[in-house]
């Protein structure tokens, strides 16, 4: 992990929203209610700390859906683990973002 | 929306973008650029595709795009900080110190370069009696050998209008013989005054004649205690002899008292010429009474800020909240060494601030105006007050958002819970500090039950997220 890992409710939600297979940065502020100015550079921290990281969507897919290409994230081994200490911290995290595995059930 | 209203929309929306990406570093602009761009093409796509009144997609598109500042000031941030060597004093509580001391420093040496504090300095040190200055040229240190000539400054002085001086005095010093007197020493050191200058000077005479009994047609010759001892015998009745001074006469009008001469040189008598009878290439010094200053009766130049702190210090509760917030129970920060460790740095901070409203007072007040007007006391004192109030709330506000362990500022506020429903939620800012000793609660509205800021220690067993930090939350 990154010398200065930081946790807030912000970053904890991002985190989770994340997991739960919201992966590029729209749909996660759609999912949190969070402006762009605070989830975008939320996640240019948390990728810099290697709780993240991005990939580009390959361009001929957005070619065939008519539609410009997207950066997805997804967490990280350490993001993993960062996000399932904060889930013992704030417990309504997953209730308000249920994660793949708590909607599949 | 009509297509040319989308379109200009559209224009205005990514050159908000555009205006945004010019802050990222340009190493990472192309492809932040890239994301925000598509990004902004799916908020469209979002907002049109909404069956929705026109005003607020569109709303809703810019807050995106000004969202893309604080992003790009984001990685701004994080370019600082990975090149910059003083990155890991930055919000620390050393840095602050010194950031105050090069203000204070700066401030100072502008103080000193200002034409007019340098001559508010060189009055100081000129003024031989209260309200008096004596003048010489620039660059005579000896405050014996004059240097001022009657023809250039002190008659043009005397005729002008003068704004800080209402009376003006010339005299210079030389060796005179006295026909009276058996010169062993080869003479005696008289000045040769303007006839104002016991006045100016408001210095007593001895065996003065009363009023109206002086000869008007010859100059007064005022003898010192000791040539009136040693040279005339102490003899009470030696006013209205006339002597030959050089090449002239002069009546004896009386003998000073000893020490009341506190001008520059040793002298045995004072002769009082008209102002008319100076002789043009003479040189000397001449002795200036100040001017009051109005109806606002400046004091030292200190005093004027000292009364404006003064008032600043009753005004800031008008103005900020001076309640430090709830530090809670905590054994880290209840012991009396960290409370004399965090008022210790805020009255560090107060006590660099003072001198910095006193110099940058000086240099607003002397930018302003010229040199002793009166209307620099009022400036100074208006701009005194001004930063001192506004430095004293910038001072409280920094300890309020500085962890009480290690003083380093609390940072990434996060705004939590909802306006709406303050009543059923807490609803305010978060703040942590990134050595990982505290979380900071900031009320959005001050209710019943949380009015003020309260601090969160947290304790070790959330060192993991801080584990590559130096002082973790357990260390401290």
């Amino acid at each position: 992990m990154a010398t200065e890992s930081k946790l807030s409710h912000t970053t904890a939600m991002i985190l989770q929203a994340i997991d739960a297979g919201f992966v590029y940065g729209f749909s996660i502020m759609d999912m949190t209610g969070l402006p762009s100015g605070t989830v975008y550079p939320a996640m240019r921290r948390l990728e810099a700390d290697e709780l993240i990281r991005s990939r580009w969507e390959r361009q001929s897919i957005a070619d065939r859906e008519q539609r410009p290409p997207r950066k997805y994230y997804q967490l990280t081994t350490a993001g993993r683990t960062t996000l399932e200490t904060s889930r013992k911290r704030y417990p309504l995290l997953q209730r308000l973002i249920p994660s793949r595995e708590a909607k599949s059930v | 929306m009509t297509p040319p209203l989308e379109f200009a929309l559209r224009i205005f929306h990514l050159s908000l973008l555009r205006g945004a990406s010019l802050l990222v570093p340009r190493q990472r602009r192309s492809e932040w650029s890239q994301e925000w761009n598509a990004e902004l093409w799916y908020v469209l796509r979002e907002c049109s595709s909404a069956t929705r009144a026109f005003r607020k997609p569109a709303r809703e598109a810019t807050a995106f795009c000004l969202g893309a500042y604080a992003d790009a000031f984001c990685l701004r941030r994080q370019l600082w900080q990975k090149q910059s060597p003083y990155a890991p004093m930055r919000g620390s509580a050393s840095l602050c110190l010194l950031l105050l001391s090069a203000l204070l420093a700066v401030s100072w040496c502008i103080a000193l370069r200002s034409p007019g504090v340098r001559a508010e300095h060189d009055l100081s040190r000129y003024r031989v009696y209260s309200e008096l200055m004596l003048r010489q040229d620039a660059g005579h240190e000896s405050k014996v050998s004059p240097t001022l000539s009657p023809e250039e400054q002190f008659w043009a002085w005397t005729g002008s209008r003068q704004r800080s001086f209402d009376d003006v005095a010339f005299y210079r010093i030389g060796q005179e013989t006295i026909s009276a007197v058996s010169h062993a020493q080869g003479g005696w050191a008289v000045v040769h005054a303007s006839s104002n200058l016991f006045a100016l000077l408001n210095l007593s005479v001895r065996f003065a004649p009363p009023h109206g009994k002086v000869d008007r047609g010859l100059p007064k010759l005022i003898l010192s205690n000791r040539v009136w001892r040693t040279d005339f015998g102490g003899n009470p009745h030696i006013t209205g002899d006339v002597v030959r001074v050089g090449f002239r006469e002069a009546r004896i009008a009386g003998v000073a008292p000893i020490g009341s001469w506190r001008l520059p040189g040793k002298v045995d008598a004072w002769l009082l010429e008209p102002e008319s009878e100076m002789r043009a290439g003479e040189t000397g010094s001449v002795v200036a009474h100040l001017k009051p200053w109005g109806d606002f009766e400046m004091g030292p130049r200190w005093a004027i800020s000292l009364l404006a702190v003064l008032l600043a210090f009753l005004s800031l509760p008008a103005i900020t909240s001076v309640s430090m917030g709830e530090y809670g129970l905590d054994s880290r920060t209840s012991s009396l060494t960290k409370r004399l460790y965090r008022w210790g740095f805020l009255s560090a901070k107060i006590a660099l601030l003072l001198p910095i409203v006193y110099f940058a007072s000086l240099d607003i007040a002397y930018s302003c105006m010229s040199s002793f007007s009166p209307q620099s006391g009022y400036i100074q004192f208006a701009s005194s007050f001004s930063i001192c109030l506004f430095g004293l709330r910038w001072a409280l506000r920094d300890q309020q958002q500085r962890c009480p362990i290690c003083l380093r500022r609390v940072a990434h506020p996060v705004r939590v819970g909802q306006s709406s429903r303050t009543f059923l939620a807490w609803n305010g800012t978060e703040l942590i500090c990134i050595d990982g000793h505290t979380l900071l609660h900031v009320p959005e509205m001050p209710t019943s039950w949380f009015d003020k800021q309260r601090w969160l220690y947290l304790d070790p067993s959330w060192q993991f997220l801080f584990a590559g930090s130096n002082s973790g939350a357990g260390k401290s």
